[in-house]
């Protein structure tokens, strides 16, 4: 594969056979030699072949294989004259981050640690056979958290109405249709509201223990010693069967549009055609749940927090700094060609990093830009960002979303075996809770790269900028 | 590759579960492919062929048929809590005829060893190999 180096960072795959637009790569140097024969280069090529794309089609250094589209890939494509993607959305629609911080300082829990991961791992339900601890919703009452997403939490007490403006598109996508989700999905989700789920998702407790711009973490309330809260989960098995019902739809729906893609995964819709709506509505309702489901189990959290450290609300402080989604496709205006153009933007492992002065930006964020929230490892940190006004110019508003895989699960598995997970984490400072030991072995620090080797791409591409390090020191996983 | 069984062995999947099925027949091969699924979430042992929930699928090709016939079985553990050990699969026109054999999944007494969330159709294959059937599915975890 011919790969042109742009500058620093940057590197792109020219135009070629039924690429409408080049392929655009951000890695470092060496990044970009583990990937020269990834196949998810190739899906980078395949994606700039989708009808309607602009631009380039996009990967961040986190960039790995996806369906279809790679994870870590951003596509642009025109609303009225495109197509829209399931796969570049991806199973788990609207998986996200939030960060949360306290009043607390990690010197003072110090002695707590034990006791409050216990009383997190009791009190958020986490993995698969877990229902929420909020009770089970009937499909009326379900309906309306896809419809209102954070909106119903707020309605229902499980929210403040200040953290709206805290969330991406304030927790709520309004093109939503609650009757564009099928009974299964609803059967599904019914449970699941307040659940973490499996996997790669978390609640993770950290500290800030690096300020790389005080005034910018000054403005988002963090501070060196401060005890934060990370979520990283998404719209369960909701989201998951919404797009399983939908690429059905739209695989159909290819043949008869005639569109001619490289990779069936690619299956793609005219985003104006009934099918491309109703997936869009269905998508919509699904981002909406995930949103509700994360605003969910930072009240379950913040719950945990007082009872284990024995803290009324004020003392601890909970507020939410943000909440990216990095599984989306949303509706967007960017410069293309010098014009102000509606775009159907599909972030598939990216997240949205708009920079300052965007009027997407809540009023008291639009001075500083969009916080993004960057997920490492557990055993190491994970990254608290801004964007940058250059990436509204460069990647249509988006950068990374986190560290990316290195070993497959099994590998991960086997090169765990005859050793003390759990121990090594405890000796590395951090406590981890976990209903499956297979779990930990998947997910351990090794199976991913550095984040900070992500992240730092993303910065020297001007793209988003450090504003805090987080170290983790309680984990609780599915 | 690792965790090599007399039927399914795990393949190397970066970021999700991908598995390839054997079997001497295609019928066999739904009913390997969807044993390999229960296996893969939880542990085996322990697990009462107490109950029967029976599937009838049915699709214009292998592939579809294999994705929805695992993706129901799924949805039978994800929504209703019911895990099997033993399945039974009949040709019947030009779909299958499923029984599984197992009981509600019961946290206290069954080892939970992973959580799949979908079947998809991700490198998917299912056909005829050397005088057999083979399937390779990716799960999405």
């Amino acid at each position: 594969m011919e790969l042109k180096h742009i500058r620093d960072y940057l590197w792109e795959i020219p135009r070629h056979g039924a690429m409408r637009v080049p392929g655009r790569i951000y890695a470092s140097k060496s990044m970009l030699d583990e990937l020269r024969n990834d196949p998810a280069l190739n899906q980078v090529e395949n994606v700039a072949c989708l009808p309607g794309i602009v631009g380039y089609s996009l990967a961040m250094p986190d960039i790995h294989w996806g369906y279809g589209f790679p994870i870590g890939g951003v596509a642009a494509i025109d609303a009225e004259h495109g197509v829209i993607s399931p796969g570049g959305v991806g199973y788990d629609i609207n998986c996200g981050v939030r960060l949360v911080r306290t009043r607390l300082r990690r010197a003072d829990i110090e002695q707590d640690i034990e006791r409050l991961a216990d009383r997190l791992f009791e009190t958020i339900p986490a993995g698969v056979g877990s229902h929420g601890a909020i009770p089970s919703l009937g499909i009326t009452e379900l309906k309306k958290v896809v419809r209102d997403g954070v909106g119903w939490a707020v309605a229902n007490g499980y929210a403040q109405p200040a953290d709206v403006e805290r969330i991406e598109e304030g927790g709520r996508l309004a093109s939503a249709d609650p009757e564009a989700v099928s009974g299964q999905a609803y059967q599904r989700g019914q449970k699941q509201l307040g659940t973490l789920g499996s996997g790669n998702h978390f609640l993770e407790c950290g500290e800030v223990d690096q300020i790389y711009r005080p005034d910018e973490a000054g403005a988002l309330g963090l501070e060196l010693g401060q005890v934060t809260v990370l979520i990283h989960t998404g719209s369960r098995g909701l989201g998951h069967q919404t797009c399983d019902d939908y690429l059905k739809v739209i695989d159909k729906a290819a043949d008869r549009y005639g569109i001619r893609l490289p990779d069936r995964q690619l299956a793609a819709a005219p985003i104006q055609s009934p099918e491309g709506q109703a997936y869009l509505a269905a998508m919509a309702a699904a981002a909406n749940f995930a949103w509700c489901n994360r605003q969910m189990i930072t009240h379950l959290a913040e719950q945990a927090f007082m009872q284990a450290l024995h803290l009324g609300p004020r003392e601890l402080g909970f507020a939410l700094v943000y909440d990216v989604c990095h599984n989306i496709a949303k509706f967007e205006e960017h410069l293309v060609d010098g014009a102000q153009t509606r775009l159907c933007v599909h972030r598939k492992g990216a997240t949205r990093a708009f920079g300052p002065g965007h009027p997407a930006l809540a009023r008291s964020l639009r001075p500083l830009g969009q916080p993004v929230l960057i997920p490492g490892d557990m055993g190491r940190y994970s990254f608290v960002l801004i964007g940058l006004e250059h990436a509204m110019r460069e990647t249509f508003g988006s950068t990374c979303h986190g560290a990316g895989r290195v070993l497959s699960r099994h590998q991960a598995k086997k090169a765990a075996r005859g050793r003390d997970l759990v121990a090594e984490l405890a000796r590395a400072g951090v406590v981890i809770r976990a209903t499956s030991r297979a779990t930990i072995a998947e997910e351990m620090p090794m199976a991913y790269k550095n984040v900070a080797d992500v992240v730092e791409v993303m910065e020297a591409a001007a793209v988003s900028r450090k504003v805090a390090r987080l170290k983790p020191f309680a984990v609780i996983k599915g | 590759m690792r965790h090599v069984t007399r039927f399914f062995r795990e393949l190397d999947h970066v970021g999700d579960l991908a598995i390839e099925v054997n079997a001497r027949s295609r019928a066999e091969l739904f009913a390997h492919a969807l044993v390999a699924l229960a296996r893969l979430m939880v542990a085996q042992r322990g697990i009462r062929t107490v109950g029967r929930r029976e599937l009838e699928c049915a699709a214009d090709d292998d592939f579809t048929l294999m994705h929805d016939a695992l993706s129901r079985a799924l949805n039978l553990f994800l929504i209703d809590g019911f895990i099997w050990r033993r399945v039974t699969v009949e040709e019947k026109g030009r779909g299958l005829a499923i029984i599984l054999f197992g009981e509600q999944y019961d946290r206290t007494r069954h080892e939970l060893l992973g959580e799949i969330k979908g079947v998809t159709f991700h490198r998917l294959f299912v056909g005829q190999e050397h005088g057999g059937w083979r399937a390779e599915i990716v799960f999405d975890v």
